[in-house]
């Protein structure tokens, strides 16, 4: 009888409970399969690779120590990891006071007073593309308020359902709806003032040799 | 000539662009190296704290009938104990390893089991000892001593007691 590959849940499971067991071989498996998108969550979410690498570091250490109350029964492990890089960050931002709290975090900041953050201490940020349309897009990212960031970094660049999303956020369905829509609105106005425009990109070269 | 895109596909075009760009990333590898000396500084924390647990319920089991013995052990009792330690010259040493006898403990469990290089000597202990401890001592033996084992620290401080076949 052929044996069922575990499922991507299982599978981290099973690691997470032979790392604990002393397994040093599912840590570096456990690393493998979670590193890349939570480094990448937290070089969008912070703007610093330097800071990215602290969080994913932290998360791992944590892991190691059996710090983290992971429940299964609340979702996947990716899921609860990004997280727990959101709430290393955010306690980053609070103690170096990077944002204020304002009228937004009382309710969802979809009120007329909503403010918008820019993190002057940051900008301008180390470059770490080097396309230069990336890197709009980026620095563009950055300047949205933390909040609204999360989703959309979460949704368009980590494909998560709403509901793993509102589970990271600690927020209900409507509210991840209403920040992503917020959120994609205040990025493609930020790109237009930036001069990328929603004018269709013309055919690579090596697409316009075929049609000859 | 094509119209322009909409704002979604505007935003999922440039998205994806990020996206494509990106997606090579991955940690540093300092990160991982640094993972891997936690984990195994980790796992000698986590082993040492198993040695201690299992020397620990070791103890335990060997104070189990004893306990109720240790408890009333007063701080007095061990002093006088304290006393009487002198390692008892000649006698076989085989004895000591062979005794089934349990434990009494003279200090705390934990601190027994804290202390990285105990000893055992066989002493003798006055039987009106055993008095102060809560046992019934017969007049007339009382100022007999008796064979024991007696597991002392590094600095030779008494930690438990145990009577050895007399």
């Amino acid at each position: 009888m052929t044996e069922m590959p575990l499922s991507d849940a299982n599978l981290d499971l099973e690691l997470l409970k032979q790392l604990r067991g002393g397994n040093r071989t599912a840590l570096t498996a456990l690393y493998a399969r979670h590193q890349a998108p939570l480094y990448r969550f937290a070089i969008l979410r912070s703007g610093s690779t330097s800071i990215a690498a602290d969080v994913v570091q932290d998360i791992f250490v944590a892991l190691i120590e059996n710090r983290f109350n992971f429940d299964p029964m609340r979702g996947a492990l990716s899921s609860f990891l990004f997280g727990v890089a959101r709430n290393f960050i955010l306690k980053r931002e609070e103690a170096e006071r990077r944002f204020l709290p304002i009228d937004f975090l009382q309710g969802d900041g979809d009120d007329a007073h909503e403010m918008e953050f820019v993190d002057t201490r940051v900008l301008p940020l180390e470059k770490i593309l080097a396309d230069d349309r990336a890197e709009t897009l980026r620095h563009a990212l950055a300047k949205i308020a933390p909040h609204y960031r999360d989703v959309l970094i979460l949704y368009e660049m980590q494909d998560l359902t709403y509901v793993e999303i509102a589970n990271i956020c600690d927020i209900d369905i409507g509210t991840v709806r209403s920040r992503l829509s917020r959120a994609r609105a205040k990025l493609i106005s930020l790109l237009k003032t930036k001069g990328i425009t929603n004018v269709e990109q013309p055919p690579s070269q090596s697409s316009r040799e075929k049609n000859l | 000539m094509k119209p322009n895109l909409s704002d979604d596909q505007f935003l999922k075009r440039e998205l994806d662009h990020l996206n494509a760009k990106m997606i090579s990333i991955t940690a540093p590898p300092t990160v991982e190296t640094a993972l891997l000396k936690a984990f195994a500084c980790q796992q000698k924390i986590t082993n040492a704290a198993q040695h201690k647990r299992t020397t620990f319920g070791k103890i335990a089991e060997w104070f189990a009938p004893g306990v109720a013995i240790a408890a009333s052990v007063s701080m007095s009792v061990w002093m006088l104990l304290s006393l009487s330690l002198d390692p008892v010259q000649g006698l076989p040493t085989d004895s000591i390893g062979n005794n089934d006898a349990p434990f009494i403990a003279l200090q705390s469990l934990e601190q027994i089991a804290l202390e990285p290089n105990p000893r055992l000597i066989e002493t003798q202990v006055p039987k009106m000892m055993l008095a102060s401890m809560g046992l019934s001592v017969s007049p007339e033996t009382a100022n007999e001593s008796l064979r024991a084992e007696m597991l002392v620290s590094a600095t030779g401080q008494p930690l438990a007691l145990r009577f050895s076949p007399q």
